[in-house]
């Protein structure tokens, strides 16, 4: 496995995670769902972007 | 009133002018009959929009409600017709609840136009679980079976019943939604770039080339002039030869301190812009972040007003007292009990008679225990509400707090970079205005430099052949400054479309589609898994919603219907047993009659209700409205006694309306 498909494994996890816990939570608005992603994908591009 | 009844009292609902009051019983089947256009369907409008108001959800999102009415065509498209909800006559229309104790009310008011008092949101999944109309999603998705209108009813209200199924539904949208709006137009946007790049990259290598054949012919030209200031100046050649090429070293030296300036005072305008961009970054997460303090405001607001509707402390006392006294009676016959058992000769401690039934007293017992019991869940009902409505606000709280705070920190920090930036731009621009002036006066001099090699070329133009060299040279010198302005400018473009900003962060083009690319797959992954989720638990659902159709049906005893279920396709099928005997598999609920249908739509419903027990709507009645005139009399008897039972052991209460023209007005029968 290379490393940016390490990368995309590690990435996918970590948003289904979210995702689950957002599921398995009292809340239900959509919105904040998506900020907590749009908020996880920057940091995804922090991280991949960021350095080079 | 008794405990286990209700009142209802409308005013002005549909075709029931003035106000009206209608008793219903729980734990019993309610008849309302009266002949056609008696107002039977305006009361149950009433009931159903009373119903939908979900008393322990306050907000000022008033239209939300009205739009849950009229989506369910409660209301009529323009109110004032006389189907509409308010009589035609009356600018104001109202129902109201009345349970024991009598000061328990809840009331809808609606007035013209358009307007619902109070504002609260509809509950929805009573309209979903509660209520059997010709118009019932349960009664529509069996006339359309989905297949012709290509829409599938059943899969659609499944969804939406089931909370885990909408919610991974929810999350596909949004990720659905981030990689159509944000990463595929990113890629979009980069490929784009991509293409210009390309073409600018083009244009350089031929501009260069066309610069590298004008600076050749230069060349030439400059050689054939010393060969022509030879030949006509020959005591001169050296002399002019020398101070030619010294002026056109110094204007070379000149333009490359022209571009070395130019090129500092870029530099500084981008370490201004790029200290702008940052400033503004935090300006928009302050903005952001107020944004969901005015969120968590209005929540701590909703919930607080939640609290002070639902938390009545008088009714609470009320309910305590009346369980003290249950409590206590119940002790009274318990005491009664032991005293007959330990004596033959014993009378009661209450009035003293002789004459004492110990069934009877039994009997009170148990019902009073049952009371007991039922009034301690209401006190804990009410006490456990109170107290998560407390833990929300005190959660609310603390997170007001914790944003507050951090707004706080980013304003003292923007605060901080304002002035930072206030001192670096004074200090900033005095370079640039330096760095202008030098830039001017560099001009100048190329310009002065430029005249006195004319005047040196000038007095060589009187020869002839030289005169035409110098002209040609003229226009080969005026094409390099153009092609190299032009290759200035084509690069600058160049630096502009090769970054690219990805969620915040400038990069270039490579790695930014290499990155969103990365993430569409990630995405495209997700969304996949959500998809495969989301028919997981739709399966289990539609599993346990055939079991409980089964147990229903076989409750039910009807002899034409082998088996009832919903399909792999999400399509009701129905095993039918004809007149002759003979099975008719998996036909479609469209191949049956109305009757038939009707039946199943029930079956439906309260195989529904057997596995969907939201909170909150458990002890409101069931409605089934305009549905019975489709029995005949041998199946209506039959399933009128099914739901007797029904309603009996499950303490349920059933309103159904039946069209009786013997009768002059609206009645209500009790079953």
């Amino acid at each position: 496995m290379s490393k940016d498909d390490k990368k995309k494994e590690e990435w996918m996890l970590e948003l289904k995670q979210n995702i689950e816990n957002w599921i398995n939570s009292d809340k239900d608005d959509p919105i904040m769902l998506r900020e907590a992603i749009l908020k996880l994908l920057k940091e995804y591009a922090k991280d991949f972007l960021g350095k080079r | 009133m008794g405990e286990n009844q209700f009142k209802i009292v409308v005013e002005n609902i549909g075709g029931l002018k003035g106000k009206h009051e209608f008793l219903f019983k729980s734990g019993c089947i309610n008849i309302v009959e009266g002949p056609n256009s008696s107002g039977k369907t305006s009361l149950i409008l009433g009931i159903i929009a009373l119903y939908t108001l979900d008393s322990e959800i306050i907000s000022e999102r008033g239209n939300l409600l009205k739009i849950e009415i009229e989506r369910n065509k409660l209301l009529p498209d323009k109110l004032g017709v006389r189907s509409g909800i308010i009589h035609a006559e009356a600018q104001e229309a109202k129902v109201c609840l009345l349970k024991s104790p009598e000061d328990i009310q809840t009331c809808l008011i609606i007035r013209r136009p358009n307007v619902i008092y109070p504002a609260e949101i509809a509950n929805r999944t009573y309209i979903l679980t509660n209520v059997l109309t010709p118009r019932s999603w349960i009664v529509r998705s069996l006339e359309s079976s989905g297949i012709s209108t290509g829409e599938n009813f059943i899969k659609k209200y499944l969804n939406e019943l089931s909370s885990p199924i909408e919610k991974y539904e929810k999350a596909h949208e949004v990720l659905s939604h981030i990689l159509s709006n944000i990463v595929t137009n990113s890629i979009n946007d980069a490929s784009l770039k991509t293409q210009r790049i390309k073409s600018f990259k083009k244009r350089l290598v031929e501009l260069k080339s066309i610069l590298d054949r004008e600076i050749s012919e230069e060349r030439r030209l400059k050689d054939l002039l010393e060969k022509e200031i030879k030949k006509v100046r020959p005591e001169d050649y050296f002399k002019i030869k020398a101070k030619l090429e010294e002026i056109n070293k110094k204007i070379k030296e000149k333009y490359e301190d022209r571009n070395k300036t130019l090129n500092y005072i870029k530099a500084k305008k981008k370490e201004l812009k790029d200290r702008e961009e940052q400033i503004n970054k935090i300006e928009q997460i302050i903005s952001e972040k107020n944004e969901m303090l005015s969120t968590l405001y209005k929540r701590l607001e909703e919930t607080q007003k939640m609290l002070e509707l639902s938390y009545n402390e008088e009714y609470l006392n009320s309910l305590q007292r009346k369980r003290q006294l249950l409590m206590a009676i119940k002790k009274l016959y318990e005491d009664s009990l032991e005293v007959i058992s330990n004596s033959k000769d014993a009378s009661c401690p209450l009035c003293g008679s002789k004459n004492l039934n110990v069934d009877l007293i039994k009997t009170k017992i148990k019902e009073l225990s049952e009371d007991i019991d039922k009034t301690t869940r209401e006190i804990i009902q009410i006490i456990t509400r109170k107290e998560e409505l407390e833990r929300k606000i005190k959660s609310l709280e603390s997170e007001i707090k914790r944003l507050s705070e951090k707004i706080k920190e980013d304003q003292k920090h923007l605060r901080d970079l304002r002035e930072q930036y206030r001192i670096e731009k004074d200090q900033i621009d005095k370079y640039i205005k330096r760095a202008e002036k030098a830039l001017d006066n560099i001009l100048k001099e190329i310009e002065r430099l430029k005249e006195s090699r004319k005047a040196l070329e000038d007095d060589l133009r009187k020869h002839e052949e030289a005169k035409r060299i110098l002209d040609k040279l003229d226009v080969v010198r005026n094409n390099i400054e153009n092609y190299k302005a032009k290759i200035e400018e084509v690069e600058r473009a160049l630096e502009e479309e090769s970054l690219i900003e990805v969620f915040g962060i400038k990069t270039d083009i490579e790695s930014a589609l290499k990155f969103l690319n990365m993430m569409k797959e990630v995405l495209i992954e997700s969304m996949k898994y959500l998809k495969d989720q989301a028919e997981k638990q739709r399966r289990m659902f539609i599993t346990e919603f055939n079991k409980s159709i089964k147990d229903v049906l076989n409750e039910l005893k009807l002899s034409e219907f082998e088996e009832i279920y919903i399909d792999e396709e999400y399509n009701l099928r129905v095993h039918y047993i004809s007149d002759d005997k003979k099975i008719r598999r998996d036909l479609l609920p469209s191949a049956l009659s109305i009757s038939e249908r009707t039946v199943v739509s029930l079956i439906l419903l309260l195989a529904l209700r057997k596995i969907y027990k939201p909170k909150n709507i458990e002890d409101s009645p069931i409605i089934i409205d305009n549905l019975f005139e489709n029995f005949d009399d041998i199946r209506r008897s039959k399933i009128l006694e099914y739901l007797k039972k029904k309603t009996r052991e499950d303490n349920l209460t059933i309103i159904i309306t039946l069209a009786n023209d013997k009768l002059d007005g609206l009645k209500v029968k009790y079953l």
